[in-house]
């Protein structure tokens, strides 16, 4: 049976014995293909966009593998990975607000003449996108995850209060966004 | 819309949006073989994905040239890992991990009634377990994935309720808190969430179809489902649709049983109702010009009060009672607070979450009612980054801050006893749980978590002597429980594996 390690080992580093190397490697590489799924998914809800979502993941795998000998327990990759996930996701969608949006402004621009459902998604999309970074990924961890608030606490490295604060706010907004959208007859 | 159907509507958008079944591009997932292989300078010169995919492919090209795929590889390049150990000499398989051994370090006062229900993923996926308080017994009751999604405990502790897609679909599942008879009670291809069980522990209601809140005819989803709440035997039998659509949400049993209480937006506009539970006598309570919701019972089952929007009769925004018959609809006057703002748009003075003239320049972030209804406990933030727990009575005097330091204080939990109030401190990096008073005297501090001890709703016992929560002390969650007054701290779970949710039985 054909091993990875002789693949990894291709280009593997010249300071390390290949055996060990290729038992991290391999190591590695399981933990990752058993994680992709749903880490591309976590990365799909945060950003929204199939194409940032794979870049996403690829650059935190990329970031894990260089942070590999930091992760004591491989047991408990799937929290220290998604705290490299997250991050990463978080700094791209900050990248890519070049300006604070108006959240009235992206609700409009969702409304066209789509008609019920769709644009019912369409609004709440919007409205999600708008927020600022931190609050989309709060948001995208409580709702498309369904963490609690201290695993969320624990994913972000912020203390508990402090996510229940950015869920606050975001809810709020989000809500005001609806609001504006239901008294304009556009969501029901 | 109720901030926990809103809360509920973002949930269904993010699975409508990222579907479970949605997979990494095959790209994607080659390309993580050639990851461990680059170094960080050689990471850096290629840039992103796609070159990484293009090493990616020259690899699967040597490996196919070299020998077969092992059958157990997923989409590529990966073998089996058995048996592999990683540098640290830590071994990854989950599937061995040890049987839970729980080693109380201390014994806490013994209640054998008691269990705690909580979630765990010790078999490498989160299902829900079930353990006495003193640790002993842990035994899987959910027999797959499984979630909360309301209390899940039956009234009288024997039984748990819960939600599971492992179906395809979200279906109510009702299990024996030792874990036999598991039974799909909602059997339902339209979903089922927001469960709730009948005070006598009987029946199970639940909410189905795409969660709408108005309109006569809103779209249906594409099975047909619209928004409506069902009822159903703990035993899966003698399912009703109880409220029949197209756009009912947020229900609620009477204290006595007998009755239902629910919004119903099939006219436009949202209407509080209230149905017998066999599905007769249905009443509209509210039938106002506005949007009404947030129905609750009086303890005797004989009123109902219901938050109105500005449009009600009268145009007062606030709450209302009323009789569970129709008859004598009062007005108690603007609620407090609003954690999530079901007011905004509506009522141009009333700004932000919490009436000005209660806590001015200050936001409530999360509020909770003591168990006898004589006050409620707020999270109160300055928007300035400092969170503080405050204490008002029901009629909105004796605001109180109780906590009053540079520390985060944030989520407060009420003693089923109404007597003390547990809360999480953060400072330096650390998340504390504390205990105090409901005056605010006595402040304690049960646990020092370097990384974060959290404490959530659930986590007092039924006797208000101790409480459970999670800690990550040792590098995963485990469940701790510890006296009120600091002592007999014990570890009740302690295994490899995420431990988290602690939720106690309702039984003393």
């Amino acid at each position: 049976m054909r091993q990875s390690s002789e693949v990894i080992n291709l280009a593997d580093r010249p300071s390390v014995v290949a055996g060990e190397a290729s038992a991290r490697a391999a190591a590695f590489t399981r933990l990752a293909d058993q994680h992709l799924d749903k880490a591309y998914r976590l990365a799909r809800a945060i950003l929204r966009d199939s194409v940032e979502a794979q870049d996403a993941t690829h650059d935190a795998f990329v970031q894990a593998w260089r942070k590999w000998d930091s992760l004591r327990d491989p047991a408990r990759f799937e929290p220290w990975f998604d705290r490299i996930l997250v991050n990463t996701c978080r700094n791209r969608l900050h990248a890519n607000r070049s300006q604070a949006t108006d959240i009235s402004a992206e609700v409009a621009l969702s409304t066209g003449d789509h008609a019920g459902r769709t644009e019912d998604h369409a609004v709440l999309g919007a409205a999600i996108a708008a927020l600022s970074s931190d609050h989309q990924v709060v948001v995208a961890l409580r709702f498309y995850r369904d963490l609690t608030i201290d695993d969320i606490a624990t994913r972000l490295g912020i203390p508990p209060g402090t996510v229940q604060s950015r869920l606050h706010y975001a809810l709020k907004r989000l809500h005001e966004a609806i609001d504006v959208a239901a008294s304009k007859g556009t969501l029901r | 819309m109720t901030g926990r159907e809103f809360e509920e509507r973002l949930r269904l958008w993010y699975r409508a949006e990222v579907r479970d079944s949605e997979m990494a591009p095959l790209g994607l997932r080659n390309s993580l073989a050639a990851i461990p292989g680059a170094t960080p300078t050689l990471l850096r010169r290629l840039g992103g994905r796609r070159v990484m995919t293009m090493l990616a492919a020259a690899a699967v090209v040597i490996a196919l040239l070299s020998g077969p795929l092992s059958p157990n590889r997923v989409g590529g390049l990966l073998p089996p890992f058995a048996g592999v150990s990683t540098g640290a000499g830590a071994s990854p398989n989950t599937n061995s991990l040890p049987a839970p051994t729980p080693s109380p370090s201390a014994s806490p006062s013994p209640a054998p009634a008691s269990k705690i229900a909580f979630f765990s993923d010790r078999d490498g996926k989160t299902e829900i377990y079930v353990m006495n308080a003193d640790g002993s017994g842990q035994t899987n009751v959910s027999h797959g994935p499984g979630d909360f999604n309301g209390s899940p405990w039956s009234p009288d502790g024997s039984r748990i309720a819960f939600t599971s897609d492992r179906d395809g679909n979200l279906n109510v599942y009702v299990v024996n808190a030792d874990g036999s008879g598991l039974t799909n009670v909602s059997n339902n291809p339209c979903g089922a969430f927001m469960l709730a069980w009948s005070p006598d522990g009987s029946r199970v209601a639940f909410s189905s179809g795409p969660l709408r809140f108005k309109g006569s005819n809103p779209t249906p989803t594409a099975g047909g489902c619209v928004s409506t709440i069902y009822v159903v035997n703990a035993d899966g039998t003698g399912r009703i649709n109880l409220t029949n659509g197209p756009a009912d949400a947020e229900h609620g049993w009477s204290p006595d049983g007998s009755r239902f209480a629910f919004t119903s937006g099939a006219n436009g506009k949202r209407e509080v109702y209230v149905v017998n539970a066999d599905g007769s006598g249905r009443i509209n309570l509210s039938n106002s010009p506005g949007d009404d919701f947030g129905p609750a019972w009086s303890p005797d089952s004989s009123r109902v009060s219901f938050v109105s929007q500005c449009k009600v009769v009268g145009g007062k925004l606030g709450r209302y009672v009323v009789n569970a018959d129709g008859s004598g609809l009062t007005y108690l006057g603007l609620p407090p607070y609003d954690p999530i703002g079901f007011f905004v748009g509506c009522a141009p003075t009333y700004d932000g979450p919490i009436a000005p003239e209660v806590l001015p320049g200050l936001s409530v972030i999360y509020a909770s009612s003591a168990p006898d209804g004589t006050r409620d406990a707020l999270q109160v933030g300055n928007g300035r980054g400092n969170l503080e727990i405050y204490v008002v009575n029901a009629d909105r005097s004796g605001v109180t801050n109780l906590t009053n330091n540079p520390a985060e204080d944030s989520i407060p939990v009420w003693s089923p006893d109404s007597s003390r109030i547990a809360w999480n401190r953060s400072s330096n990096g650390s998340t504390e749980i504390w205990v105090m008073n409901a005056e605010g005297s006595g402040q304690a501090r049960l646990s020092i978590g370097p990384d974060g001890d959290a404490l959530r709703d659930g986590g007092w016992s039924p006797d208000s002597s101790r409480i459970a929560f999670v800690s990550r002390r040792d590098g995963n969650g485990e469940i701790y429980l510890v006296n009120a007054d600091g002592s007999g701290l014990t570890n009740l779970t302690d295994n490899p594996g995420e431990d988290s949710g602690p939720v106690w039985s309702p039984v003393r």
